[in-house]
């Protein structure tokens, strides 16, 4: 079931990317190509849309990859 | 209780015009058409750099007078929103009262607000009627907010817009006034803030040093508008739909009934966003940043001008506005067309 939810979480992260950036869940996405100070503002509109939580952007920019949001938005 | 309207509309944007294409060149990472997908802006307009928002506020002030043949005699009061003063002292709505040739047996004050500032506004010159001290208010905002930024900060300069507005505050009008709410909290004053100007870091500022990366002060940003762009975001996306709501109870409206929706316009993700999340109609949320950029307290009165003119016929129509930023500062009302 986690296991599920966290292949969703990266569907979800994955349509916010301008281009077909391979990721998966270890992945560092302050490296992306697609990351700038805009993405964030992407990634706590789409978490607030899909999870209905509020993710601050200090815990996005603390967060290192994409299991650690993962992480984070269980935690909320 | 006397009931209080807004009489008339009018702005002035100054000449120079800042393309896309332009700002492109400044950073070799941002392409004219990146810069439109990402910000929705594609032109504002700034201040050359011997014209101040005390210049841009007369000129908008002027075209008011002119264009709605307005009689500058019958002012009573000139309340003048802005964060670019001429001076520190005197008032700079002094100095204005002065050159547009108003009476000199009038009140006259600035206020500082960014972009909740016109709607205090509003709320000031609704007391100052409904108490009987004044009969027509004058209020102006005017911000050049281009002047504090560094030249190669595409980000801000992207987003940020000089403007004026002149709006006339009476006894009667074509929009009336209708109850509002208030919000602050200055915890969020350290995501967008110029920290040198003021007084408490008098000695360090250094404005007028051109070579822009040896200010000496350790910091050069300090010296220059700083915007936390996603802190900002996450108070405006979590805080206006409740008021937006408290807006309506307190006016006792429902969210059917309002005609629509005018928000301080200060970036198109922003507008996006919370457009979404309110879940209002596009027929009924007007936007404009496309044309002009964030313009800070002269936003919603663009828009209001903005829409009166495409609108064929606004009469009987209920507009929310709600202005919200720096400060943290938020304030919104229901005008009654």
């Amino acid at each position: 079931m986690e296991t599920n939810e966290l292949e969703i979480f990266i569907e979800n992260f994955k349509s916010l990317l301008l281009s077909d950036e391979n990721v998966n869940s270890k992945t560092d996405f302050k490296q992306l190509e697609s990351w700038d100070s805009l993405f964030i503002l992407e990634l706590i509109m789409m978490i607030d849309e899909k999870y209905e939580k509020k993710i601050t952007p200090t815990t996005i920019l603390d967060s290192t990859t994409i299991n650690d949001l993962f992480n984070e938005i269980k935690s909320i | 209780m006397i009931k209080t309207f807004i009489k008339c509309i009018s702005f002035h944007l100054p000449q120079n015009e800042v393309t896309n294409d332009y700002l492109s060149t400044l950073s070799p990472n941002w392409t004219s058409d990146k810069i439109y997908s990402k910000i929705g802006i594609e032109r504002r307009f700034i201040t050359n750099e011997n014209e101040f928002a005390s210049d841009i506020a007369v000129k908008s002030a002027n075209k008011l007078f002119v264009d709605n043949n307005i009689d500058p005699n019958e002012i009573d009061f000139l309340i003048y929103c802005t964060q670019s003063p001429d001076y520190l002292l005197p008032t700079t709505a002094c100095i204005i009262q002065n050159t547009l040739g108003l009476k000199k047996s009038i009140g006259a004050i600035d206020f500082n607000l960014g972009c909740s500032g016109y709607v205090y506004g509003l709320s000031i010159a609704k007391g100052l009627i409904q108490s009987g001290s004044a009969k027509n208010v004058l209020l102006i905002t005017s911000e050049t907010y281009s002047k504090f930024l560094k030249s190669d900060d595409i980000s801000n300069r992207s987003i940020f817009g000089d403007a004026a507005t002149s709006t006339l505050i009476s006894t009667s009008g074509i929009a009336e006034i209708k109850d509002f709410v208030f919000g602050t909290d200055g915890s969020g004053a350290k995501n967008l803030n110029l920290k040198y100007g003021g007084i408490k870091y008098n000695n360090n500022f250094n404005y007028n040093n051109k070579n822009e990366d040896d200010f000496g002060s350790g910091n050069s940003n300090e010296n220059y508008l700083y915007m936390n762009g996603a802190e900002i975001f996450s108070f405006t996306l979590f805080s206006i739909p409740e008021i937006v709501q408290n807006i309506l109870k307190k006016n006792n409206i429902t969210f059917n009934e309002i005609d629509y929706f005018v928000f301080h316009q200060a970036s198109k993700m922003v507008l996006d966003a919370l457009r979404k999340k309110i879940n209002i109609n596009e027929d009924k949320f007007f936007t404009n940043i496309k044309n002009y950029g964030n313009t800070v307290s002269s936003t919603i009165p663009i828009a209001l001008s903005d829409l009166t003119k495409q609108s064929n016929d606004l009469s009987n129509k209920k507009i929310l506005i709600t202005g919200f930023g720096v400060g943290y500062s938020w304030s919104g009302t229901i005008l009654q067309f």
